[in-house]
Formats: structure tokens, C-alpha cells, sequence
């Protein structure tokens, strides 16, 4: 595979223009390196990339224009054919609006509602027609348009001046209404004057107050009844009259208006002929009043010709309409489909657009796969392999690094990692070489260290040695002890004896010496009374006697003393072993420590200690010989309190004897510590002070037994006892003990 | 969408737009920085005319009085007057002009038709309807409040009339002509009423139409049951033209007209023929000057026009004089802060006053009480001339 690409790369070289080609081969060293291949890949993907890139402009700019074309043209096309319809539906509500009115006030409002809505109409017509120049809608329906909305106007305007003048007749009309009203009261109210007067004068032939009667035939003669006929008649006919007029000016349909008119002529002509009966003189005040409603009937601008005129308005303001409902239906349908024109435009553009987004996609979808596509083939020819063989490489280069310089290099291709594989080839074999020299200057270190470890071994043995040598000089000290003990035995009990004599017969002596003393003053008395110059001198016998006393009480006390050195020196070397047992630590050192206390305070009442105790709760219990171990306690704290006592001596008031009590509990052993501020030890006798009969008191105090014998009891426990001490500030002891006891106590 | 919209608004045009019409403007309350305004609808014209213009010097001389004198706490009072010829249509329309105008209170409408029309668009505004000429029943119903009259009414002076007829005069045969209108209605149940009291019944019934002298046919509907007296529920010049008919005839009977009928114009109109003629009167006698408001009435009066004083007009200006003490005494009850009057205070202060005495003349509201004097007066002519009198002579 790789030799064929090689191939196919020399191959092109050798096809590439000479000077072209000398400038690569010099670039690429005349092979198809790693840079070779990351230049054609990368070349590769930038040139798909750019490809994409040029392709999406290209896209979005015609995208735009699409889209500028539907906002720009379409959007505003649509708006003006919208706000179009319901300007026209305004001006198609105006006509039933118009008919309406009530009032001129009413319809001048109306009117000028009218105007407004047309100038906006006329507005957004301009706007269609500027959208269809533009090619926002198609076909010319703005300018079919035009024409309607005009006729929609002008039949409106028409209907606005009919529905004026149809006003004007009804005013005119209300005027005559009440005309008729008032005329018709008048005629009336006369009537009923005349008819009453004329009825008074047919039953008493009176006219007039200051009249006298008229004879009876002459008040039902012919002229009176027919005078009194026609006032009735005409009361009738005028009214008869006043009706018809009244339903004239009410009457809707014109040919009834028609019917009316006969009717009404008839009437009259019936007043007429009443008036005809009436007597002149009243005649006279009737008929101009009967002229009057002919006038207000019948003139040109009487009831008759203002109704049909108001009839003939309504009529025409009708038909208006109905020619206005089929302009406003043609409008209204020209207008819906303006509209539909306009949003079938806008669709068509808006699909248009969406089709070039959508192509614009899939094609930047197929560009983005086929990168794909190349990018893994690349990966298989290039990447795959050259990273195998860097792996080999590495796996190598690690082997190498941890040691193993016998690994073979695989050098293969004709790359820069066939280059690295060589150089790791010649790494390797220098490496080899430097081994061998590496391992000849360890085996040198190697035999160094063995000699230090020898050295280290024969210091350590030299120590040991060391402690043999203690150890043994211990063991000395230790053998000479035990035989010093079994001979002190030997030496005790026979010194008990002659001492037990010694002790005796000394208080026997005493005793004798006093019995001799009250023998002697018995005497003296019973003799003196009668010789006072008898026998011997009796001051100089008390004297003797006295003396004698002394030496025997000096006798007694030193033969104790020693006796207790006996005692002590037994002891020592007893050799019987105490019952071991479970022993409440806390509580033997506080049993103990009171009972060295109060020891002391019973010799020396001015004693005084301040005793501080510190016991740990987990101290808890150990095996031991309670009765060899209180001894130990009993000395040491006794010690404690004398180094107080001593050291209150030395230093007077200020000073605070203390003695700190403290137990501790450790992993398997039990620390207790007794300390105490009194005068210290100096280091010339620290160690001494565990050697039998070394002691720092005079006299008859101490044995200098107490801390040996302390110190063998805690050795027989397989516990230490440790000092540590300063002089004139303190002194502590420190007694550790194996909570299992010692295996056996010898 | 758009379709649809297009269609809703094509739809919506096709329904008529509703017709904008709005309720008759109301004016204010007639109280001005400097005036208080009233309004007066009354006969002007027509036969009962002499009624209006009385009742309106009446008025006018009140008002001028209470003018020259500072007002009401400054405010001069004004009176816009309206012509109905006491017809009831015009007296509606007068009326709502009036108010429109912006008047306090109507004051001094003539007749029953005409007020019982014009009351209750008077009511409906909360306007004050004062003083009006008339004393029918249908103006005194005890939730009428905006009316405050001041006469008694037409069933107290029918109930005078008949006592004085049977009391005084022992007269059984009793007969009514009456106004074919309300007015003539209320007449006629009063009469009936004081005859049903008595055990009576009338012995004759006629009508004649109103704005007409057309009597002479009731007068003969009459004449056969010879009655001792008519009572003459009418306006003056048909009572006076059937007086007249009825004496020349023979009718031998004594004639009671209530006060409504105007006695100066009826005086004038009966001429010579009017001695025994008698009217009930709701005012004191005009020319009494044992009475002190009518002194102060004759001044007022000769003040204004140089007009005689007569019964019409001195009801006038006790309605006039009413509304200005009743004004006066707000005024007053207000001093401590000056306000300016409303129909409320005026209302509010008639009922509460108790009894007013106008001089001579007491009136008393309550709140369910609208009328202020119960008095009945008697007046007869002789001589030619008004007399009052306490009982009818035999």
C-alpha cells in the first residue's frame, strides 16, 4: 500500500513542470513524508471548508433577497389590501348608517365620518396600485378597484343629499302638522259656539241677550234648519277633513297617498256644500279658515306634494341602497380577492425562499458528508497506519527505557518515522554498549557497601560485647548480694540471740534501778526521823542511780536498733514468696501513701505536706505480691515526705511541701510516679542510693535498707524503678509495673 | 385570517349604526351670583287669560317688593314667563322649557289640566311646583312633595259652597255645570261628596268644552229641573255668559262659582247682571285692609301696574310672598355661613317651619303635607261689586 502511494507521489513528481517540480521534491526531500501528507490532507479539507462556505452566501444572499422581496413587497402589499377592505366595509356600514340619522347634526357626522374613511381608502389604494407596479400583487385588480369605490362614494353622496332633503320635507311636514292641529281646535271650538247658539235659538228664539224671543215658527223656519243642518255638516266634514289631512302626512305608500288626496278633495267638497247652508255672515268666518286647510293639503308646499316628495326620497334613497349593496358586494368580493391575490403573492414568495433554504441545506449536508467520508479515508490510508507504527515505535523506545536492549527496531516506509526508527535502531545499539560498562562499575559499588555493612556489624557486636560485660558485672554485684543476704541470715540469727539477752536483761536493770531508787527513799525517810546522821550520802546515791538509769535506757535503745537491723537484714534475705494477687494499683498508692502520712504526723505533729494526687482511672489492676509491693509504697512516699521535711528545715516559711501522687496507665504496664519538691539527691550519691545500708540519715532514722529492699521487690515484679532528680528542687521516683506480673518470683 | 376579518367587518357594516340620541339637557338651579330665577306657564291668552296675567302681577308684585328691598341676600328675584293658554300640551312644553332654562321653581301655573300635566315633569326634575292656581285633589297627594300649595283645595270650597247652601239657605235642589276637564271633575266630586255627606244628590248635571262660551245647551238641560242653585265649576266668561243665559231665561237660581272662575273678570264679564252671584274665595278679601298682608299687597301691587286689586292676583302674591320669606328664612338660618339656596333648604324649610304667618294669612306644611291654608272664603256681589260675606243671605 505505502509503496504504491510512494509510487503514485514520484510518479506525480515526475508529471509535475521541471522547475515546480525541483521547488517540491526540494520541499518534500522527494518522498511523501508526514508533512506531505498533513499539507494534502489539510489542503484538502480546507479547500471542502471554503467550498461550504462560498456555497452558504451564495444561499443566504439569494435567501435574502427573497425574503427583502416578501417584507419589501409582498408584506406591504398585503397591509394596504387589508387596511383596503375595511375601509370599504366602513364606507359600505355608511348607507344604512345615513338612513339612519335623526338629525342634520346626526347625519353631517355621518358624513364626515364618510369623508374620512374615503381619503384612507384612496390612500391605501395608491399603495396597492404602488405594490402592484412593484410586483407585490398580481393583476391589476387596485385599478379595478378605483372604479367601485367611486360609485360606492358617489352613491353614498347621493344618499346623504336625498336623506337632507328628507329631512327637509319632515320639518316641513311637522310645521303643517301643527297648523292643521291648531286650525282644526279653532274650527272647533267655533263650531261648538255656533252649533250651541243656534241650537239655544231654535228652542227660545233668543240670539242675543238684549233680543227679544223670535216667534216659534221663525226659529224652525226653512234658512234655520238648513243653517243649523250645515253648521252640523260642516262640524262633520271638517273633521272628517282634518282626519284625512292628518293620515296624509303619515301615509308610506304612494299610492294610498293617492287614495288619500280623493278622499281628502271629497271632504272638502262635502264642507263645501255645508258651508253653502250656513247664513252668509257666518259663512264668511268659516270659509277663509276652510281655505286655509285647502292651502295647507294641497299647495305646492302643502301636505299632499311634501309627502310624495318625502315618499319619492325614501323610494330613492332605497334604491340607492340596493345599487349601493351590489357596488358594496362587487367591492367586497373585488377586494377579498385583492387580499387573496396579495397573500397568494406572499406565499409564493415566502415558498420560494423556503424551497432555496431548504436546497441550500441538503447541499451543505452533502458537503459536510463527504468531508466526512474523505476525513475517515484518510484516516485508514494515513492516520491509521502511521499511528500503528508510532505505537511499534513507542513500544520499543518504553522496552528500551525499562532495559531491554535486545528489542528489535522494525524500520519500514520512507517517512520521518522511518527516520525515527533508525535513530532509535543506533540509540539502541550505543545503549547496549553502555550497559556493559554500567554493570562493571556496580559490582565495584556493590563490594564497597558489603564492607561498610561489615564495619557497621563489627561496631555493633562491640557494643554488644559492651553489654555483656554490664550485664555480667550486674550479675556479680547480684550473686554477691544473694550470698551477702544468706550470710547476713546466718549472722542475724545468731546475733538474736545474745542481743535478745542484751534487750532483757537492760529493762531489767531499769526496773531494778527503780525499785532500788524507792527502796533507798523509803529508808531515807523512816530513818531520818530518828537518826538524821545515818548511812551513806543520799544525793550522791540518787546521782549514781540516775546514771545508771541512763546507760540502761542507751543500753535498750541500741539493742533495739540493732535488733531491727536484724530484722531488717532477715528480711532482705527472705527467701519465701508472697501470694500473688490482683492489686487495685489506685488504690494501694492512695491506702499507702495516707498511712506514711499519718505515720509521720503521729511522730512529728508540726509535720505538714500538701499531698497531690493524680490517678488515671484506666490504671487499673496488675499481678502482684500486695504485701511486698505496699512496702514499696510506704518507703518511697515516706522518703518523699522527709525530703520535704528536710527541705522545710533548710529553707523556713515561703517554702510548700508537695507531694505529687501519680498513676498512669500505659499499653501493658501501669507507671506510678511519686514526686516530691523536696531537697533533691546529689550526683555524687544518685547511684548509690539502691546499694543495702546506704543512707542519708543520721542517727537511729533510717536502716538503709528501705529503697534496696524497694528496689529488689520491683525487680522481683519484672519492673523498673527509675530516679530522677535535681537538687533542692525535686525528686521523683518512678515505679513501672507489668500488669501480668513477673512469670515467677524468686 | 385576513378572510376572516374582511368578512366580520363586511358583516358588521350591513348592521344599522345605532341612532346616538341623547335625554333633554337639564339646566341648573336657578341660583346666580346676583338672582334666583322662577318660571311661570300659565293662560296668557284664551278665556282664561285674565287668570294668568293676575296670578303673574301677583307674583311680580311679591317679587318687586322683596327687590327693592335687597333681594334674597342680594340676589334679585327673576321671573321668566311662558304662555300655555291653558292648554295642557303647551303647558308640558312651557314647562320642560323652563326647566331646561334652568329656573329654581315653578311658580303660578293656572288651572287643573294644565298643572296636573306639568306637575309631574316639575316632580321628575326635583323642581319646586309653587303656588298654583288650583285646588284640585290630583296636586294635594300626601307624596307630592315638590308641590307646595297655598290655597285650600276644590273640595273644601265645594264642601263650603254646599254647607252655606243647605246650612244657611235650605236648599235641596242643587245642579253643577261644570268644565268637561279635569278641573270640571273635581268640581263635580266635591259637590257630590258635600251632597252625599247631606244625603242629597244633584238635581241636574251639565258640561260645556273648555276655551268656549258654548253653554246655552247645558243651560237648557237645566231648565226643567229647576234647581234652587248652580254651582259653576268653570272659568269666567261661560259662567258669566250662563248666568246671564240663565237670568234672561228666568232661571230664578243662586249661582256659586268656586274661586277658580276669576271674580274680576267675572265681575266685568257679568256687567250689570252679576248681583247674587257667589263666589268662594281661597284668599282674603283683596280691599280688607283690616288684614295686614293685604296692605302690604295693595302697595306692592299699586307699585307694579296701576291694576285693581283683585282675588286672582293677590294669590299671586301670596305664592310670591311665600317664596320669599321662605328664601328670606333660609338666608337667615344660614347666616352664619352665607350659601347660596336650593330647592332642598326652600323644601326642607317650608315642611319644618310649622305655621307661617304670611300676615293675617297663616299657611302650615308637613311632610306629608303640601298645602298650606284650609281657609274658605265667602264673597257675593252687590251692587256691582265683590262683598265678603260670612253667611248667604235668604
Amino acid at each position: 500500500m505505502d509503496d504504491r502511494i510512494h509510487a503514485a507521489f514520484a510518479w506525480f513528481l515526475k508529471r509535475l513542470p521541471s522547475r515546480l517540480g525541483a521547488r517540491v521534491r526540494k520541499a518534500t526531500g522527494g518522498r511523501f513524508g508526514i508533512g506531505s501528507q498533513i499539507v494534502v490532507v489539510l489542503g484538502g479539507g480546507v479547500t471542502l471548508t471554503i467550498g461550504a462556505v462560498v456555497l452558504a452566501l451564495v444561499l443566504m444572499s439569494v435567501v435574502s433577497s427573497r425574503q427583502s422581496e416578501v417584507t419589501e413587497g409582498h408584506m406591504p402589499a398585503l397591509v394596504a389590501a387589508f387596511e383596503v377592505a375595511r375601509s370599504s366595509s366602513e364606507l359600505v356600514r355608511a348607507s344604512p348608517r345615513l338612513l339612519a340619522a335623526d338629525d342634520p347634526a346626526d347625519l353631517k357626522q355621518v358624513g364626515r365620518d364618510v369623508a374620512r374613511e374615503e381619503e384612507t381608502l384612496r390612500k391605501w389604494l395608491v399603495e396597492v396600485k404602488r405594490a402592484e407596479s412593484r410586483g407585490g400583487v398580481e393583476g391589476g385588480v387596485g385599478h379595478r378597484v378605483v372604479p367601485l369605490a367611486d360609485s360606492l362614494v358617489e352613491s353614498i353622496t347621493r344618499i346623504q343629499e336625498s336623506v337632507g332633503r328628507r329631512m327637509a320635507y319632515r320639518d316641513r311636514l311637522r310645521e303643517l302638522e301643527a297648523q292643521v292641529e291648531s286650525l282644526a281646535l279653532e274650527l272647533q271650538l267655533l263650531l261648538e259656539e255656533l252649533v250651541d247658539d243656534q241650537h239655544f235659538f231654535m228652542y227660545t228664539g233668543l240670539r242675543d241677550l238684549d233680543d227679544t224671543p223670535v216667534p216659534a215658527a221663525r226659529r224652525t223656519s226653512r234658512s234655520e234648519l238648513a243653517h243649523y243642518a250645515g253648521l252640523l255638516d260642516f262640524q262633520a266634514s271638517q273633521n272628517v277633513t282634518t282626519t284625512f289631512v292628518q293620515q296624509a302626512m303619515t301615509e308610506d305608500d304612494p299610492e294610498l297617498l293617492r287614495a288619500n288626496r280623493e278622499r281628502v278633495e271629497t271632504a272638502m267638497s262635502d264642507v263645501g256644500r255645508a258651508l253653502s247652508g250656513i247664513r252668509p255672515e257666518i259663512r264668511a268666518r268659516l270659509q277663509p279658515r276652510v281655505e286655509v286647510l285647502r292651502g295647507l293639503y294641497a299647495a305646492p308646499d302643502g301636505a299632499f306634494e311634501t309627502r310624495t316628495l318625502e315618499l319619492a326620497e325614501i323610494r330613492s334613497s332605497e334604491d340607492l341602497l340596493a345599487r349601493n349593496h351590489q357596488t358594496t358586494a362587487d367591492l367586497v368580493a373585488m377586494v377579498e380577492g385583492l387580499v387573496k391575490d396579495a397573500e397568494v403573492s406572499t406565499r409564493n414568495a415566502a415558498n420560494r425562499s423556503r424551497n432555496l433554504v431548504r436546497l441550500g441545506f441538503w447541499f451543505l449536508l452533502g458537503v459536510t458528508l463527504l468531508t466526512l467520508v474523505a476525513a475517515y479515508f484518510v484516516w485508514k490510508l494515513f492516520g491509521e497506519r502511521l499511528l500503528g507504527r508510532m505505537a511499534s515505535l513507542f513500544d520499543a523506545t518504553r522496552r528500551m527505557s525499562k532495559g531491554d536492549l535486545e528489542v528489535q527496531v522494525r524500520i519500514e516506509g520512507n517517512d520521518e518515522v522511518t527516520d525515527m526508527a533508525g535513530a532509535l535502531e543506533v540509540f539502541r545499539q550505543h545503549a547496549v554498549e553502555v550497559q556493559r560498562l554500567n554493570l562493571v562499575e556496580k559490582l565495584a559499588a556493590e563490594v564497597q557497601a558489603k564492607n561498610s555493612e561489615l564495619e557497621a556489624t563489627n561496631s555493633e557486636l562491640e557494643t554488644t560485647l559492651e553489654d555483656l560485660k554490664r550485664t555480667q558485672q550486674q550479675v556479680i554485684s547480684q550473686e554477691k548480694l544473694a550470698s551477702l543476704g544468706a550470710l547476713t541470715a546466718g549472722i542475724a540469727h545468731e546475733i538474736r540471740n545474745p542481743l535478745n539477752f542484751v534487750n532483757n536483761f537492760a529493762g531489767l536493770s531499769s526496773e531494778l534501778i527503780d525499785e532500788l531508787r524507792e527502796e533507798l527513799k523509803r529508808e531515807g525517810n523512816g530513818e531520818g526521823e530518828g537518826n538524821g546522821e545515818s548511812g551513806m550520802d543520799q544525793e550522791l546515791v540518787d546521782e549514781i542511780l540516775d546514771d545508771l538509769g541512763g546507760n540502761v535506757v542507751k543500753v535498750k535503745e541500741h539493742g533495739e536498733r540493732a535488733n531491727r537491723i536484724v530484722e531488717g537484714m532477715l528480711a532482705h534475705s527472705r527467701n519465701e514468696a508472697g501470694q500473688v494477687e490482683s492489686v487495685d494499683i489506685n488504690l494501694m498508692v492512695d491506702e499507702y501513701a495516707k498511712l506514711a502520712y499519718h505515720g509521720l504526723r503521729g511522730t512529728d505533729s508540726t509535720f505538714n505536706v500538701n499531698l497531690v494526687q493524680e490517678y488515671d482511672d484506666a490504671a487499673g489492676r496488675v499481678q502482684a505480691v500486695s504485701r511486698d509491693l505496699s512496702r514499696v509504697f510506704l518507703n518511697v512516699v515516706t522518703n518523699a515526705c522527709h525530703a520535704t521535711i528536710s527541705r522545710g528545715e533548710e529553707d523556713g516559711g515561703s517554702y510548700q511541701p508537695t507531694v505529687w501522687l501519680k498513676t498512669e496507665s500505659r499499653e501493658d504496664t501501669v507507671c506510678i510516679s511519686v514526686r516530691d519538691n523536696g531537697t533533691g539527691i546529689p550526683d555524687h550519691i544518685v547511684d548509690k542510693i539502691f546499694d543495702p545500708f546506704f543512707t542519708t540519715k543520721s542517727g537511729t532514722q533510717g536502716t538503709g535498707l528501705g529503697l534496696s529492699i524497694s528496689h529488689e521487690i520491683i525487680r522481683e515484679h519484672g519492673g523498673e524503678f527509675q530516679v530522677e532528680t535535681e537538687v533542692g528542687e525535686f525528686t521523683e521516683f518512678r515505679i513501672i509495673l507489668p500488669r501480668k506480673g513477673a512469670e515467677a518470683s524468686s | 385570517m385576513i378572510r376572516l376579518a374582511l368578512l366580520a367587518t363586511v358583516a358588521l357594516g350591513l348592521v344599522p349604526a345605532a341612532a346616538a340620541g341623547q335625554g333633554a339637557q337639564r339646566g341648573g338651579d336657578g341660583v346666580h351670583a346676583d338672582s334666583i330665577l322662577f318660571g311661570q306657564s300659565a293662560a296668557l291668552s284664551g278665556p282664561a287669560a285674565e287668570l294668568g296675567r293676575n296670578m303673574n302681577l301677583g307674583i311680580r308684585a311679591a317679587f318687586e317688593e322683596a327687590n327693592r328691598s335687597g333681594g334674597i341676600d342680594g340676589r334679585q328675584l327673576k321671573l321668566l314667563v311662558r304662555d300655555d293658554g291653558y292648554e295642557p300640551e303647551a303647558a308640558v312644553a312651557n314647562t320642560r322649557e323652563l326647566i331646561a332654562r334652568g329656573v329654581f321653581g315653578l311658580i303660578g301655573a293656572v288651572g287643573t289640566p294644565t298643572s296636573n300635566a306639568a306637575e309631574p315633569i316639575a316632580s321628575g326634575a326635583s323642581v319646586p311646583y309653587i303656588g298654583p292656581f288650583t285646588g284640585a285633589e290630583l296636586l294635594r297627594g300626601d307624596d307630592q312633595r315638590y308641590v307646595v300649595n297655598v290655597r285650600a283645595s276644590y273640595f273644601q270650597e265645594t264642601e263650603e259652597m254646599v254647607a252655606r247652601l243647605t246650612d244657611d239657605l235650605g236648599f235641596r235642589r242643587i245642579a253643577i255645570l261644570y268644565q268637561d276637564d279635569s278641573y270640571g271633575m273635581a268640581g263635580l266630586t266635591g259637590v257630590r261628596q258635600a251632597l252625599d255627606r247631606r244625603g242629597m244628590e244633584l238635581v241636574g248635571e251639565v258640561t260645556y268644552m273648555r276655551n268656549t262660551v258654548a253653554v246655552k245647551r247645558a243651560l237648557l238641560g237645566l231648565r226643567d229641573s229647576d234647581p234652587q242653585a248652580v254651582i259653576i265649576i268653570g272659568a269666567y266668561r261661560p259662567a258669566a255668559h250662563f248666568i246671564k243665559w240663565a237670568r234672561k231665561i228666568g232661571m230664578g237660581a243662586v249661582f256659586v262659582n268656586i274661586s277658580f272662575v276669576g271674580s274680576n273678570a267675572l265681575l266685568k264679564e257679568l256687567g250689570g247682571h252679576g248681583d247674587g252671584v257667589v263666589v268662594t274665595q281661597v284668599v282674603p278679601f283683596p280691599r280688607d285692609t283690616g288684614v295686614p298682608v293685604v296692605v302690604r299687597y295693595q302697595a306692592a301691587l299699586k307699585a307694579v301696574e296701576a291694576a285693581q286689586p283683585g282675588f286672582v292676583s293677590l294669590e299671586g302674591y301670596l305664592a310670591g310672598r311665600l317664596v320669599v320669606d321662605a328664601l328670606r328664612a333660609i338666608a337667615v338660618s344660614d347666616a352664619g355661613r352665607p350659601a347660596p339656596p336650593t330647592r332642598e333648604a326652600f323644601l326642607r324649610i317650608l315642611e319644618e317651619s310649622g305655621p307661617i304667618d304670611l300676615g293675617g294669612f297663616q299657611v302650615e306644611y308637613g311632610p306629608r303635607d303640601n298645602q298650606g291654608s284650609d281657609r274658605v272664603f265667602l264673597t257675593m256681589i252687590r251692587r256691582g261689586r265683590f262683598v265678603p260675606v260670612t253667611h248667604l243671605p235668604r
